[in-house]
């Protein structure tokens, strides 16, 4: 059965960066990072992270009360940019409600509420105000999204860590391809909250400085939040934008935590999705790297690369160095940014990089780059050996 | 689309193994329902069995007792899996941590957290690279998940393995509604021709409130029909009676809004 033809029909993003399309490419330009010290929203631990400045004005409309944590109000506050809903809408018109499909990924959801009323309780008191389905539970962001949007086709929350909302495209591409439904909204969100700073902090694997992705003196992550989605649709024949291409996807059978070391499981998604796309590794115009600044990661992707691409990697970059590693929305993150970067002919930066690692590959983008692309690629790997990469085109390549 | 049944798993108080649950399900036995024993991964080195919680035991007994009469296909499997809550018990110890001072999370915990983490550990005893996803639904899990199944072995042309699972919540984290007792099943499935010796099931959405949904298959024991509406991945049990009977028929899933899913046996 081949894969069907895809468009990514608008898109939207909101992060460290900025909130929109405009202000993330603004930001990708420049070079800028978005990662912050703020003891508020670090769990008081010594370390930068990604925050999302305008969520703090956003409020949940009263009729979606129910709905209302940070995971949510960051769902929504992404949702209202770039015309996102206004696509959506002539969307419902052309195929109906029930055709369209909805594939978000998210590792967080409202957990941030649970943690609030247990810290509210104290150590003797049961927490109390818990209303799992509504914010702690994983499909508490596809039941807010879909309840908002009133769409009425398939739906799947997907939480698969670091590869969550990469693996959306694929299962929209799946769907929409056994004709399921006919279009689908995919994305993801994730948001900051004390358990997974804490916990990524007792596998010590948070810096204390701004993440340095592909940096000799690397020495773990900033976790970032953001909300992205993307609608995709059947490609028409003419239509301008950019095209899924191809998506792999695989297990790494090694750790529940740790990479493989060579980079095997990494190297099959990166195949499966030029394979998809009937891409030569050398027909790669850019990578964007899952890159998360970990000792472990930035090396067994460094493996996964020499595998896939021999001694000439395309041009790569991190940009968790950027926007902080946003977790379960980091694939949708990634692959707007690497969207934009062939819309606009920009190859962002590798931020924070001071001495690249001489370990690892060469060609690693220092500064950002104005370059007319047709081909990028953007890996996200997972806790538990989840890989996804995702190879997007444009629609004139 | 068209999925053969290459393997089954049924867990459930009372019920270990798929075995045990079809002659329940076939009248042969009466069910009584019972703690479950505590299971071993014996597909799982030593090591990485130590680390595992009560939920992921429960996903990978399910995924063991579907494909032990297939093994050599553990390897192949595309997979996924499908449960509303995850593991509550260890983000109900995570949350209590944040109450104490020192705030300690057990690094074994946050990274058997991740909602993917019975995926994981599957991949790592079958030693087994195909795709896996990882999935939170409410009452469509067993459509959805199915689904999502037949779809990544047509399109990976591979056989795929359906695990769907659900425990109770610690109290302090209940909800109405929620689940009381555990269950998970599991179904080995391979999408395309029909497979001689298998029943297989036909799958196709169909609006829930046209005239040619079928009823529902229901139990006269009311524990059992008890168990079958206790959580949403217990919801399978209608559609695994008819297999155990190899009884041909259709039963009906919830999908989404207006839709079901019609899955129907053929033996």
């Amino acid at each position: 059965m081949s894969p069907a033809a895809l468009t990514l029909t608008a898109m939207s993003l909101s992060s460290a960066l900025g909130t929109g399309l405009a202000a993330t490419l603004d930001g990708l330009r420049a070079g800028r990072s978005g990662l912050r010290q703020d003891a508020g929203l670090s769990a008081g631990l010594p370390t930068w992270i990604g925050p999302v400045a305008e969520l703090s004005d956003v409020r949940m409309p009263a009729h979606l009360a129910v709905w209302n944590c940070r995971n949510n109000r960051l769902a929504l506050l992404a949702l209202e940019q770039d015309d996102l809903l206004g696509a959506l809408d002539r969307a419902v018109r052309r195929y109906g409600r029930e055709r369209i499909g909805l594939f978000l990924g998210t590792s967080t959801s409202g957990i941030a509420q649970t943690e609030q009323a247990y810290v509210a309780a104290g150590p003797d008191a049961a927490p109390a105000g818990l209303d799992l389905p509504h914010g702690q539970l994983i499909h508490a962001l596809t039941g807010f999204v879909r309840e908002l949007l009133d769409l009425r086709g398939p739906v799947q929350a997907i939480s698969t860590a670091c590869s969550s909302s990469a693996k959306v495209f694929a299962a929209a591409q799946r769907a929409i391809g056994t004709g399921l439904c006919d279009a689908a909204l995919v994305g993801g969100v994730d948001s900051l909250c004390l358990t997974t700073l804490l916990g990524f902090n007792s596998l010590q694997l948070v810096s204390t400085r701004p993440c340095r992705p592909w940096d000799a003196e690397r020495d773990g992550i900033s976790i970032g939040e953001a909300a992205g989605f993307a609608l995709l649709e059947r490609t028409a024949d003419d239509q301008p934008g950019i095209r899924l291409r191809g998506v792999g996807e695989s297990s790494d059978a090694h750790h529940i935590a740790t990479p493989h070391p060579d980079g095997a499981g990494a190297a099959r998604a990166m195949r499966a999705a030029l394979h998809m796309a009937g891409i030569e590794p050398s027909g790669v115009d850019y990578l964007n790297l899952h890159g998360t600044s970990t000792r472990s990661n930035d090396q067994s992707e460094n493996a996964a690369l020499g595998a896939v691409f021999g001694a000439r990697p395309p041009p790569f970059s991190s940009t968790k160095g950027a926007t902080g590693h946003c977790l379960g929305a980091a694939g949708i993150c990634e692959a707007v940014i690497s969207a934009l970067a062939l819309e606009h002919g920009l190859l962002p930066a590798n931020v924070n990089l001071e001495r690249p690692d001489p370990e690892l590959s060469d060609g690693v983008l220092r500064t950002p780059t104005e370059r007319r692309i047709a081909v990028a690629l953007s890996n996200s790997f997972g806790f538990g050996g989840s890989n996804c990469s995702l190879l997007l085109a444009r629609g004139d390549a | 689309m068209r999925v053969n049944v290459l393997g089954i798993g049924l867990v459930a108080p009372g019920i270990p193994d798929w075995q045990s649950g079809a002659a329940i399900l076939r009248g042969e036995r009466d069910y009584v329902p019972a703690e479950l024993g505590r299971y071993v991964v014996d597909l799982l080195p030593a090591n990485e069995r130590r680390r595992l919680t009560p939920t992921i035991r429960l996903a990978l007994q399910a995924a063991t007792d579907a494909t032990a009469g297939r093994p050599e296909l553990r390897a192949q499997a595309a997979s996924v899996f499908v449960s509303e809550s995850g593991d509550l018990a260890i983000a109900e110890r995570m949350c209590r941590a944040l109450t104490h001072p020192a705030r300690t999370i057990s690094p074994v915990d946050f990274h058997n957290s991740v909602h993917n983490a019975p995926s994981g550990y599957w991949a790592i005893a079958s030693r087994c690279q195909a795709p896996s996803t990882s999935l939170s639904l409410t009452d469509a899990n067993l459509a959805i998940g199915l689904l999502e199944a037949a779809m990544q072995s047509l399109v990976g042309d591979c056989p795929a393995l359906l695990v769907a699972y659900e425990l109770p919540p610690p109290a302090d984290l209940a909800w109405p509604g929620c689940p009381s007792m555990p269950f998970a099943c599991a179904l080995l499935v391979q999408a395309g021709e029909r497979q001689p010796g298998h029943p297989c099931l036909e799958l196709r959405p169909i609006d829930s409130h046209g005239p040619s949904v079928p009823d529902s298959l229901s139990f006269d024991d009311p524990a059992l029909q008890a168990l079958s509406r206790d959580s949403a991945a217990a919801r399978a049990l209608p559609l695994l009676a008819r297999l155990a009977r190899n009884d041909g028929g259709s039963e009906c899933l919830l999908l989404s809004y207006n839709a079901v899913l019609e899955a129907n046996v053929i033996v």
